[in-house]
């Protein structure tokens, strides 16, 4: 049985000791118990290895972590896209980061879903009717319409060009637009 | 089921009043609250993809602690139990993560190599919490240092303050978890 209150004074104590000068260091601390000193020594040579783990906190995994689950759509296929994160959402629907998954090319793409429990008709008409006119424009500054269809749970979608970027709303505020004061 | 207010203070003071175990009664109503918090947060934290753990368990503890204005050495017991429970919801989260990813519904794709999907973030914070959980059975304070600092994002000090030991030990005792960790993660399975 190893006693871990030693290991624990062992490697506090030799950490702090030169390297070449611990082995001659730890003979006389382990006093003979091989054991101990073995399970020092196999602690120490992580110890630059370790230097940088869990030095960061979980924060950034733990936002991308949380954020996959308890969506009903991510995982799943639209089309030629199956779905990777939420990307954002507003009152018609919800964007999403998807991926092709034909094999045809590899590609991701922003992908607008209407949810189906507010996809009533009229909702499906000004979607379409939003999809037709994105798909008219052509413009540097506006994301390309790539595809569109409809789910087999009947929820309409469309692929967008994935462009990286800030929130149009943070943007504006971070260079006070007049239409957000006050 | 969320508890009300009335609750939450009893259970403070009761703990307030030297009932050590009061804390533990607390850890489903913190459990709860802290996925709410989560949840709001990434709503509208949604650009930078990143989440403040210390920023959470605040929000938590204000949520929690309301009016009841605690100690502030309350406050910093209730952010070490706080780290606790996020490593809880966050292993939660993994399971059913990596849960589905084995199911049926995963077997269409393969993205595997996208960075942005926390595949290996789930499988890896599993692996670090079986690693933890067998740290925790040689020594629970060490354990208890890497919650508060890993998932609670807690400074030394108020680890210090938590679990009343100086900073230095609190310093050794993070040397120690993390050559401890690393190893069995290295060589463990």
């Amino acid at each position: 049985m190893i006693d871990w209150q030693k290991v624990d004074e062992g490697v506090a104590a030799a950490v702090e000791i030169e390297t070449v000068r611990r082995s001659a260091w730890l003979d006389n601390f382990c006093a003979g118990d091989h054991n101990l000193k073995r399970e020092i020594e196999s602690l120490l040579a992580f110890e630059s290895e370790a230097n940088g783990f869990l030095e960061q906190p979980f924060g950034p995994h733990a936002a991308a972590l949380l954020e996959s689950e308890g969506n009903e759509f991510v995982g799943k296929a639209f089309g030629n896209y199956d779905v990777i994160r939420e990307i954002g959402h507003g009152g018609m629907g919800t964007v999403f980061l998807a991926r092709r998954n034909d094999g045809e090319f590899d590609q991701l793409v922003a992908l607008k879903i209407v949810r189906q429990s507010i996809a009533e008709s009229h909702m499906i008409e000004r979607f379409r009717h939003e999809r037709q006119i994105l798909a008219s424009l052509n413009h540097p500054n506006i994301s390309l319409l790539l595809d569109g269809g409809v789910s087999q749970a009947g929820e309409p979608f469309l692929a967008m060009e994935y462009i990286e970027g800030e929130p149009i709303t943070d943007f504006a505020r971070e260079k006070n637009c007049w239409w957000l004061s006050g | 089921m969320p508890a009300d207010q009335h609750d939450i203070t009893e259970i403070l003071q009761s703990w307030r009043g030297g009932d050590a175990e009061a804390i533990e009664r607390l850890f489903p109503l913190v459990y709860d609250e802290l996925r709410r918090q989560a949840k709001r947060y990434l709503q509208r934290e949604r650009s930078d993809h990143t989440l403040q753990p210390t920023a959470l368990v605040h929000e938590a503890y204000m949520k929690l602690a309301g009016e009841s204005a605690l100690a502030v050495e309350s406050r910093v017991h209730f952010y070490g139990l706080a780290s606790r429970v996020m490593r809880r919801i966050l292993v939660d989260h993994a399971r059913v993560h990596t849960a589905e990813k084995r199911g049926g519904a995963a077997q269409r794709y393969s993205i595997e190599n996208i960075d942005i999907i926390p595949e290996q973030s789930a499988g890896d914070l599993l692996l670090l919490n079986d690693a933890l959980q067998k740290l925790e059975q040689i020594d629970e304070r060490k354990c208890r240092v890497v919650d508060m600092r890993f998932f609670g994002g807690l400074k030394e000090a108020e680890i210090a303050e938590v679990l009343a030991i100086n900073e230095k030990t609190v310093r050794r005792d993070w040397q120690f978890a993390k050559l401890w960790l690393f190893r069995e993660l290295s060589c463990g399975n």
